[in-house]
């Protein structure tokens, strides 16, 4: 999040991205872990890096050869340090004699999430409204006031039964253990089906509304929300609108979203239907990694 | 003793035929109902439309870093890499950098 806020806000970083490289965007959870051609390409290219051991994450920023080989390697805040290799790097390079395009011999299912035939895109966007403490801190003022980003995915099926007013148990269980969490300041921990003490999520001629009460078994996290949505709906039942706000108290953190506000804290979180355009569409929701069924079925 | 308003109202109301008070009854009962409806209406009106709420929190669409053509495939990004002869930069994250957190 505060490389898009920060090194990738920078002009000159920019200006050489579009003019000198390659730029290439991956979660390197699923390709560290591929057992097909792309990971065994991934894996050279970090393989030559710091980060090497391939149980744990390989995050970071890389300027690699056509042919695999590492430039370098950074994964420290800021644009200075990258700007300046990413410069030298070009300046430098040259094609390396005799390499071509990689053949995909294999991929691994395994990894490969795709979006179902009549499945809607719904972008989730989240955002702390207060509670933080004041701070001089530019990077702090980035995290206090971050939008987070995921993706929802709502079957052929769960449409249809939207659009004949009912809410299906999956998509409710779904909107709550995996979308209602504060994502704003990195990857955050999903809550499990007894943390979400409940759902209630119903529409009516369009409208949905309800509550959520999430709360993990000793109470050091948890979130009191209400749902308030509309719905439009395509002549064959498939969804045209999808909005719904999310708001209430958000409190406690977890291993990767350290130093949220004291206390408990203003969470908003907006759910609206993805028309294609942005680059994030085509990602799949962060809780699917390494297990699509649990995400479809989230009560197993 | 001072008269207050409220006395000299019920006094004229008790004068006032039963007929007329029926409807005096009828019109205090309307104009309840209506500073009831208009109040309901009212909260109504307070709370911004959701599509409004919802895209005051959707991500900036013309942020800088969506301006680059970011590839998401590393084989697809290689094969270009070759027919443009240019290196690849890999943002690597955990989370995929275009679309968590």
């Amino acid at each position: 999040m505060l490389d898009r806020e920060s090194t990738f806000a920078d002009p000159e970083i920019l200006a050489l991205l579009k003019g000198r490289f390659v730029p290439v965007a991956i979660d390197q959870w699923y390709t560290r872990r591929q057992q097909d051609t792309e990971g065994d390409f991934w894996r050279q290219i970090a393989g030559q890096g710091p980060r090497n051991d391939f149980k744990g994450t390989t995050q970071g920023l890389y300027i690699a050869g056509a042919d695999g080989k590492l430039i370098a390697y950074n994964n420290n805040r800021g644009p200075e340090r990258i700007r300046k290799l990413m410069q030298q790097a070009a300046n430098d390079y040259s094609h390396p004699e005799g390499t071509g395009p990689i053949e995909r011999k294999k991929t691994d299912v395994k990894y490969k999430t795709d979006l179902p035939d009549g499945a809607a895109v719904v972008r989730v966007s989240a955002r702390i409204e207060g509670g933080y403490k004041e701070t001089d801190d530019n990077w702090q003022k980035l995290f206090q006031s971050a939008v987070s980003r995921d993706n929802l995915w709502i079957t052929a099926e769960e449409q249809k039964s939207l659009a004949t007013g009912t809410v299906s148990e999956d998509l409710a269980l779904r909107i709550a253990r995996f979308h209602l969490v504060d994502n704003t300041r990195g990857e955050p921990p999903i809550w499990t089906v007894d943390e979400v003490r409940e759902i209630k999520l119903t529409v009516d001629a369009g409208k949905l509304s309800g509550t959520a009460k999430l709360e993990t078994k000793d109470g050091k996290r948890g979130y009191d929300a209400t749902l308030r949505g509309e719905l439009v709906f395509k002549d064959d039942g498939d969804l045209s609108r999808f909005d719904l706000f999310v708001e209430g108290d958000f409190w406690g953190t977890g291993q990767h979203t350290m130093e949220p506000p004291p206390g408990k804290f203003p969470l908003v979180i907006a759910f609206t239907l993805a028309d294609g355009t942005d680059l994030g569409d085509s990602i799949p929701p962060h809780a699917s990694r390494g297990w699509i069924d649990g995400y479809w079925f989230p009560r197993r | 003793m001072a008269v207050t308003n409220k006395d000299q109202f019920a006094s004229h109301f008790r004068k006032v035929p039963t007929m007329n008070k029926s409807i005096f009854v009828l019109i205090a009962v309307l104009i309840a109902q209506s500073v009831v409806d208009n109040s309901a209406r009212g909260q109504e009106k307070n709370e911004p439309p959701v599509t409004e709420q919802c895209q005051s929190v959707c991500q900036d669409k013309d942020a800088a870093w969506r301006t680059v053509a970011w590839e998401t495939d590393l084989l697809e990004a290689q094969k270009l890499a070759v027919e443009q002869e240019k290196p690849l930069f890999v943002w690597a994250m955990d989370g995929h950098p275009l679309g968590c957190t």
